[in-house]
């Protein structure tokens, strides 16, 4: 059981996950000034001046646009890309001790899949359609294998509270013996912000896809949204599988950001190094390779647990 | 100093690029400046804060770059890039106007709205046919599909083009005056919605003065139909044959190939990595080590080579294979190890059609990015 945290506690989560997010986007944004011989300082605040293009920009709007429903997908992205996080402990704290913190956290999870979907579709444009479509058969490809390594880690610890998960890696944590299950939960995180190389939804290729048409607030609004469900996606990794805020010297909590930010290292060399993974190629891999072999370290983690 | 002109100081600069046939060499130079300023470029309109049209004026290019500069949201800026040589002084100034905040005066209380794609009304070929001209000699596109099909799908074709200006078409039920799609069998046999998508010419990664009007159902292209956008007025010599030293023009022509099929395949980072190497060669500089270490890279890069196995697939001819081997040859062409093949954008333009019809918009995108015609070396006879 962790301790739970006083209300005012979720205030400072959003702040939390910025803080991660802006970190990463400066780390990635500075890695290609390197390689395209642009100033690295300039680089280091992109994000941020980023962020202040898209506050002076004017919003704009396609013709017969379902304004609503494209607004609403972007705000459900942002929303529920905290309240993912709302289980997951920094350190001993979570915000909310949920007893059935993993479940909660696959829930927000999926509201990507709606969102990402409306704001393509409510933009009433070829592109954007095309890239909301990709998303669905992206989260086809990615969703179970996800699950599974969600309730391989519950199963080893025998409970679904988050806190649980993390306190039952005392001696060995989970990424050591169901390393499939890691492996096909770090598969999925940059899929579920369609991020790094799953990032087709959004592609070059469709001119931008679901975002094309998005401008001004709208537009920080969903892909602010994007960068706080990878980094939500990444911080829950550490409790499932790498021992929560275990460690030595360290207090609990910096352990938790350390551990975070080396996640998110890893998907930064990750989306660096490889080319965009189309659907059309990567759903073969996702269920004839990626499921059975989650399925398999489920059963082996499940073989365990009843002898052990 | 209010908060918009502190934050304006501030704010990163998007520049969305479109370049004319004929504007390689003013393309060259404003990407070169981009990648050195640290802009990003932008992906569509939407995103974009400045226009660069780089390379000489093409009236057959206006109609399009005027729609896209009319969907850009302000604050925005704008520059005209002819000649190489200003390229530097004229994004400083337009990076300063757009600083400034002094929009343009349309730009205040005007509503940004995009019919369904970022294109202008340019569907029927009465209005500016002067300009637009079929590529190809077959006249590609009649083959399949028929024509009794592209006259069904008039009626959509114009809706969306009539979009753009908020006309009314007549029909109370029509949201926002744009008529219903009409629909057909796809591949599968199931009875999906006709999208009529005009690819290009304003697009990131496309090649200069290309366009391809597509029918689309679902993200398939049902039929494509290639066209090009350039003016009668101006005979171009193509940029790479001023390139004088022939290894310098074989490898750099190469490299610029590359980038876009990089970016369109999603691989940023070999894609701005061979962007520096091409600026480096024809800058003079000497880079064969690095321009080795990159091809072994890409060429080493599974995941790429799994990604575009079996695309765009030619039995013979010089671009034979699919859209992997022609990018292994384009490494080998750039790294010096296979002599050059031959350009010829019209035998290009002529195995388009067949090539995209079928194709999902993504492959349609790598496939036409593996063929990268230099329209500067079209026939002079087209139109």
């Amino acid at each position: 059981m962790g301790d739970e945290l006083p209300w005012w506690a979720g205030l400072l989560l959003p702040l939390v996950l910025v803080a991660l997010a802006a970190a990463t986007a400066s780390a990635d944004a500075v890695l290609t000034a390197r390689t395209a011989g642009a100033p690295a300082r300039q680089a280091l605040t992109l994000p941020l001046r980023d962020i202040g293009g898209l506050l002076v920009q004017q919003r704009r709007r396609t013709l017969a646009a379902d304004v609503l429903l494209g607004r609403s997908g972007a705000f459900a992205l942002l929303v529920a890309a905290v309240l993912a996080s709302l289980a997951t402990p920094l350190g001993r704290w979570p915000v909310a001790d949920f007893s059935i913190g993993i479940v909660w956290f696959n829930a927000m999870e999926v509201v990507a899949w709606a969102a990402v979907w409306l704001v393509g579709w409510g933009a009433n444009s070829a592109y954007g359609l095309v890239g909301g479509y990709r998303f669905i058969a992206q989260g086809l490809a990615y969703e179970l294998p996800h699950m599974f390594a969600l309730i391989t880690a519950a199963l080893g610890a025998g409970s679904l509270r988050v806190s649980d998960v993390a306190a039952a890696q005392g001696s060995l944590w989970f990424v050591v013996w169901m390393p499939a299950a890691f492996v096909g939960y770090l598969l999925s995180v940059p899929a579920m912000a369609f991020w790094g190389p799953f990032d087709h939804p959004v592609g070059a290729d469709a001119a931008g896809g679901a975002a094309a048409e998005l401008s001004g607030v709208d537009r920080l609004v969903f892909l602010g949204g994007r960068w706080l469900l990878l980094v939500s996606g990444a911080a829950f990794a550490v409790p499932l599988f790498l021992g929560g805020g275990a460690g030595p010297a360290l207090p609990p909590w910096l352990w938790s950001l350390v551990k975070t930010l080396a996640v998110l290292a890893v998907l930064v060399w990750l989306k660096r190094r490889l080319p965009t993974v189309r659907m059309e190629r990567y759903q073969e891999i996702a269920w004839v390779v990626l499921i059975p072999v989650t399925l398999v370290q489920a059963l082996i983690v499940a073989v365990v647990v009843l002898v052990r | 100093m209010d908060l918009t002109t502190w934050l304006l100081q501030r704010i990163s600069v998007r520049p969305l690029l479109v370049s004319t046939v004929g504007g390689t060499a003013a393309r060259l130079a404003v990407e070169r400046r981009f990648r050195r300023r640290g802009w990003r470029p932008a992906l569509n309109p939407a995103e974009a804060n400045l226009l660069i049209v780089a390379g000489p004026r093409d009236p057959a290019m206006d109609p399009f770059v005027e729609a896209v500069w009319r969907v850009v949201p302000g604050p925005r800026s704008r520059a005209d890039i002819a000649d190489p040589a200003e390229a530097d002084a004229r994004l400083t100034e337009a990076e300063q106007q757009l600083r400034s905040g002094t929009l343009p005066p349309e730009t205040g209380q005007e509503r940004h709205e995009a019919a369904h794609d970022h294109q202008p009304p340019a569907d029927d070929h009465g209005r500016h046919g002067h300009a637009v001209h079929h590529g190809g000699d077959a006249e590609p596109g009649r083959e399949h599909g028929g024509h009794h099909e592209n006259a069904m799908d008039h009626s959509s074709h114009q809706a969306h083009d009539m979009g753009e200006g908020g006309h009314d078409m007549g029909g109370m039920s029509m949201p926002g005056g744009i008529a219903m799609a009409d629909r057909a069998d796809d591949r599968d046999g199931l009875k999906l919605d006709r999208l009529a998508v005009p690819l290009g010419p304003v697009l990131p990664a496309w090649p200069a003065g290309l366009l391809v009007r597509t029918t689309l159902q679902g993200d398939v292209i049902q039929d494509a139909e290639v066209e090009t956008v350039r003016g009668h007025a101006h005979v171009v010599t193509p940029f790479w044959d001023t390139v004088s030293l022939d290894s310098t023009r074989v490898a750099a022509r190469r490299l610029d190939s590359c980038v876009r099929l990089l970016s369109v395949a999603g691989w940023d980072d070999a894609a701005v990595a061979a962007g520096r190497l091409r600026d480096d060669l024809l800058a003079g500089r000497d880079v064969d080590g690095q321009l080795t270490r990159w091809a072994r890279r890409v060429r080493r890069s599974r995941t790429l080579r799994w990604s575009l196995a079996g695309l765009g697939r030619l039995d013979r001819g010089p671009f034979a294979g699919d859209t992997a081997d022609r990018l292994c040859r384009w490494l080998d062409e750039a790294t010096g190890t296979a002599p050059a093949a031959v350009e010829d954008p019209d035998e290009i333009l002529a195995l388009l059609p067949d090539l995209l019809a079928g194709a999902e918009l993504a492959a349609a995108r790598l496939i036409i990015a593996s063929l990268d015609p230099d329209l500067e070396r079209m026939r002079a006879a087209h139109g």
